[in-house]
């Protein structure tokens, strides 16, 4: 199996390997061309301009100037509208990964009211109550921080009468705190709370309402896209210290390192060449994992299984097992599927897991007492995401499988299908068993007699029922109840029989292709749902992620290469 | 009850198990700023009482004529405050446009859910201002933006987040950490909501319009915190020792943080540091486990599973779980009655309306409510009030506002208002 994956990774590579930057020629493309109806061109050239076809109500601003580094200027629209930018509001991760990087002390022991995981939230503002905790949290962190002067100030405090140390403070903290450097009205704000603290304590007092003013205002709590300055209505490119801020957020869910700023003040990330080189390096840190954990979480809720019912008799189900099957989700998903791509996500034979997992759900043991990638024990089979016990336990019904739950999870999550709400009067609930000895399958019939049930249910139930090889907490069976499994089922118009074929049937879908891709833009973009002008961004990310084999490394390198990442639109008249 | 004042810091804690309690209820009856001479008359409060997953009416209400409306499975924890009490019937929540438990949205705004301002937020500007707006309480509601956490909205897409951590809500009424003078506190929250608001207004003028919007609700939030910085607590307010740390997201604590909670909201009043509250024992559609039902922990057994059961084990345990939500009412109102206050007590001059967003089978026609409500209103307690079938909860949120001395044709939709229904 390892021999196996080095050998995808290597094709995976070869796929990635440059491309031959002729106009006209068959895509990929090289570097300044992107790919139009299969056939590359210039960027920013006239065959480039709107995918879609739509005559954009928009010009272009002139491009700006070249970068020192003499890369290439940044590539003007290819899409002729990169969709709204909104105001984004950090999340409840994204907040505390950045109140560390930034004072170097964690945010800790507090309820943050307004930690939404959804992605609707992230434009809403914040409620009062809300605004309070984190004007406590913030004096809780500047109170630690202040108390580790030398890692905190770059210099020694000043003297009564000076300011120079709290203003170098101002500027060097204030640009960490805010992404980009400060106007100078923003450094009055903050030197005015400064000498406020200073003159009621001390030095330090000034300090800490430093940072807690900063913690506490828009620029901190939410990421602002400005963009370089345009005299004209139509779309203008991200200035180089917003493109870092959406790098660090969507690879490390917190802000810019000092690599990353340094790129950002050179103009290196106003050139594709520039973001690539820092998305290189960027996935070589292991803060790469946590957009992979984030998006998965957004995406499947696995850590629902933290608090899935469970009959209380089950004891080795315990607090530790659901908690390692949470971690066993994450990794496998990010060292098995996203290294890969769509097959393996469905595929992978293996799943990471520690000691009690593989005690648990026979797999074979860990050498350590870690976790490892572990092979099934037996006759047992595992097809990725399909098999993740997180997912299969928390998606159940208490301990017995829920084909239902199951196959709303994964229909809605994969095929991106929607499913209205049941009717009103639909017990959520299966009634008892009416015929003893009936099997799951034989209750979900009901479903397709009854046409109102049969819309959304012959198309979940069957991805429900291809799972009953795994119990309600994810473990293999060939038998329930005394009978032999049957998990075939129709689904797309293919037929399949049992996990193996429903995994394979995924892994090869094209509709399953461009869900995935979806919900990488929705968390991406922080849409909920997409919009119009979003179609032409989404085509070229589909087409990316199909044409170098359905890998998820190629969709995030499209991703950040995309219009809709590094440029915005501006309505001069209607707002800046 | 013993009158002699108890230390300030005796915050007692419970083993595990036992109730925890605060005793400064008890310190405050003896207070003499609000005990001896009758001060100014102590405002009004208002409070929503929510549980979720409705009840099953079977045990829920008396029999039609019966002279008891209290004597019910669910209801008899009342029966002290009988009194106080009135039941209502036959009231629909018919301005939600919708069935299920997504209905808890509407309970408040009288409108589809979470598209306007709810009805404690229009209290607020009703009943004067404290230091504290409302105080939105809750037990381990989870932190998502679904359309089942939210009952208090300062208008559309604005919800209130109810707050889990009782140390959080003892900040918000006691502000300062007890060792700093807490003047000096609010004076340094204050220098730096100044520097806050300072950049909010910078950051307005460079933002597009619709980022602008957003921004300048932020500005509102924060001019709300100020507010609750400008008024000083009342002197004879005592501050007791913080709560002890209760993980506020397991549901096993259920139970001693809504205890918690409960105190807190008494605690609040009494200091008046705010009139207006909503406090959640969960959210709707719920699924929680009771232990006190004896029964093993599958979603069948859940408080949601439970209540979608029409088998005579589940009406049973719905039943345990209603009436476990009554003595938590019941609780509150014996907490606000323990609070002296002029000539009489803090229950007199609240009034306690108990919601829950939808009924068994998810429809939102006569939907059960309980009012409790202090003897200074106008309202005919000690009874059942029966009204006609499609009687619009909205007319009911105009009834309460109403009561505080608001009177207005509509509240929410108001195709659903047809005006105030007479509760006295």
């Amino acid at each position: 199996m390892r021999l196996a994956l080095t050998l995808l990774a290597v094709a995976v590579n070869l796929a990635c390997a440059p491309r031959i930057p002729i106009e006209g020629a068959p895509c990929p493309c090289g570097d300044g061309f992107v790919c139009v109806n299969k056939v590359c061109a210039k960027e920013g050239g006239p065959g480039a301009g709107g995918t879609t076809g739509m005559p954009g109500p928009t010009t272009m601003n002139p491009p700006a100037a070249t970068p020192p580094d003499g890369g290439l200027p940044l590539p003007m629209a290819t899409c002729t509208d990169p969709g709204p930018t909104v105001m984004r509001r950090l999340t409840g991760a994204e907040y505390r990964n950045t109140v560390l990087d930034l004072t170097g002390v964690p945010v800790i022991d507090r309820e943050l009211p307004e930690e939404f995981p959804d992605l609707r939230a992230v434009q809403w503002s914040f409620s009062p109550g809300g605004l309070e905790a984190l004007v406590l949290a913030a004096e809780d962190v500047s109170a630690r921080a202040v108390a580790r002067p030398q890692e905190l100030l770059p210099c020694a405090p000043d003297q009564p009468g000076g300011n120079s140390c709290a203003r170098e403070f101002i500027a060097r903290f204030g640009a960490r705190a805010y992404r980009r450097p400060l106007a100078d009205d923003e450094q009055m704000i903050l030197l005015k709370a400064f000498e406020a603290g200073r003159s009621a304590v001390d030095f330090m007092e000034g300090i800490r309402r430093v940072i807690e003013v900063a913690l506490g205002s828009p620029q901190f709590l939410y990421r602002i896209d400005i963009g370089e300055p345009a005299e004209r209505t139509g779309v203008t490119p991200l200035t180089g210290w917003e493109i870092a801020t959406r790098l660090s957020y969507l690879l490390w869910v917190s802000m810019p390192d000092e690599p990353l700023r340094q790129a950002a003040a050179s103009g290196s990330l106003s050139t594709l060449q520039g973001i690539r080189a820092e998305l290189q390096r960027m996935l070589r840190d292991s803060r790469a994992e946590r957009t992979r954990h984030s998006f998965f979480e957004r995406w499947l809720t696995a850590s629902a299984v933290r608090t899935a019912p469970k009959p209380p008799e089950n004891a080795a189900f315990d607090v530790e097992l659901r908690e390692s099957l949470v971690t066993s989700a994450q990794m496998s998903f990010s060292r098995l599927a996203w290294e890969t791509d769509q097959r393996a996500l469905f595929g992978s034979a293996e799943l990471w897991g520690n000691m009690s997992m593989a005690r648990f759900y026979g797999l074979t043991p860990p050498a350590g007492p870690g976790f490892e990638a572990l092979r099934p024990a037996g006759d047992q089979k595992r097809f990725g995401l399909l098999s993740y016990p997180a997912l299969l336990a928390r998606a159940a019904d208490g301990e017995e499988s829920s084909p239902v739950a199951r196959g709303i999870m994964f229909v809605r999550a994969v095929l991106c299908t929607e499913l209205p709400a049941p009717p009103a009067n639909v017990e959520a609930v299966l009634p008892p068993d009416p015929r003893p000895g009936a099997t799951m399958r034989d209750l979900l019939e009901e479903h397709s007699k009854n046409p109102t049930c049969s819309i959304c249910h012959k198309v979940i139930d069957p991805v429900g029922l291809g799972l009953e090889n795994y119990d309600g907490y994810g473990r293999w069976r060939t038998h329930d109840k005394g009978q032999p499994i049957n998990a075939a089922g129709r689904l797309l118009d293919i037929d399949f029989d049992g996990p193996a074929g429903l995994a394979m049937l995924l892994g090869e879908s094209p509709q399953v292709s461009e869900c995935l891709v979806e919900q990488w833009f929705r968390y991406t973009f922080g849409r909920d749902v997409e919009l119009p002008p979003d179609g032409c961004t989404l085509k070229q990310l589909k087409t990316a992620f199909m044409r170098d084999g359905r890998s998820f490394q190629a969709l995030l390198q499209a991703t950040v290469e995309t219009d809709a990442f590094r440029t915005r639109i501006v309505t001069v008249g209607g707002g800046p | 009850v013993s009158r002699r004042p108890l230390p300030r810091r005796s915050f007692l804690r419970g083993a595990a198990g036992t109730l925890i309690g605060l005793p400064w209820l008890e310190a405050m009856t003896a207070s003499p700023a609000r005990g001896a001479s009758p001060g100014p008359m102590p405002p009004s409060r208002f409070v929503v009482f929510y549980t979720p997953n409705g009840h099953p009416l079977s045990a829920f209400r008396a029999p039609a004529g019966a002279a008891n409306p209290l004597a019910t499975p669910i209801l008899q924890p009342l029966t002290p405050h009988r009194d106080r009490v009135l039941v209502l019937e036959g009231i629909s929540l018919l301005s939600a446009e919708r069935l299920g438990h997504e209905c808890i949205g509407s309970l408040l705004t009288g409108a589809r859910p979470g598209v306007s301002v709810s009805l404690d937020q229009e209290m607020v500007r009703a009943l004067g201002s404290t230091r504290l707006g409302s105080l939105e309480l809750g037990v381990s509601i989870p932190a998502a933006p679904t359309g089942r956490v939210h009952l208090s909205f300062a208008g559309r897409d604005r919800p209130r987040p109810a707050i889990n951590d009782p140390r959080l809500v003892f900040d918000q009424i006691f502000p300062g950490d007890g060792t700093t003078a807490a003047a000096q506190m609010l004076a340094r929250r204050r220098s730096i909501l100044d520097g806050v608001k300072a950049n909010l207004n910078r950051t307005l003028s460079v933002v597009g319009s619709a980022d602008r919007m957003a921004l300048q609700q932020h500005l509102e939030s924060v001019r709300e915190l100020e507010m609750t910085l400008d008024r000083v607590a009342p002197s004879d307010c005592r501050r007791p020792e913080r709560p002890p740390a209760i993980e506020p997201t397991d549901h096993k604590n259920s139970a001693t943080l809504a205890g918690l909670q409960s105190q807190l909201l008494a605690m609040a009043f009494a200091c008046d540091a705010t009139r207006v509250a909503t406090l959640m024992l969960a959210e709707a559609g719920a699924e929680r486990y009771f232990s006190f039902l004896g029964a093993s922990n599958t979603p069948t057994n859940s408080w949601v599973g439970v209540s979608h059961r029409t088998d005579s084990t589940g009406v049973t345990y719905h039943t345990a779980i209603s009436k476990w939500c009554a003595d938590r009412l019941s609780e509150l109102v014996g907490r606000l009655q323990a609070i002296r206050e002029g000539n009489g007590t803090a229950l007199d001059r609240t009034l306690i309306v108990w919601m829950t967003e939808c009924n068994p089978d998810h429809k939102v026609d006569d939907v059960p409510m309980v009012l409790v409500a202090g003897n200074s209103f106008q309202v005919r307690s000690g009874r059942t009030l029966n009204f006609p079938a499609g009687t619009s909860h909205n007319d009911l949120l105009l009834a309460l506002l109403g009561l505080m001395g608001v009177r207005q044709a509509s509240f929410g939709n108001p195709a659903f208002c047809t005006g105030p229904l007479s509760l006295a």
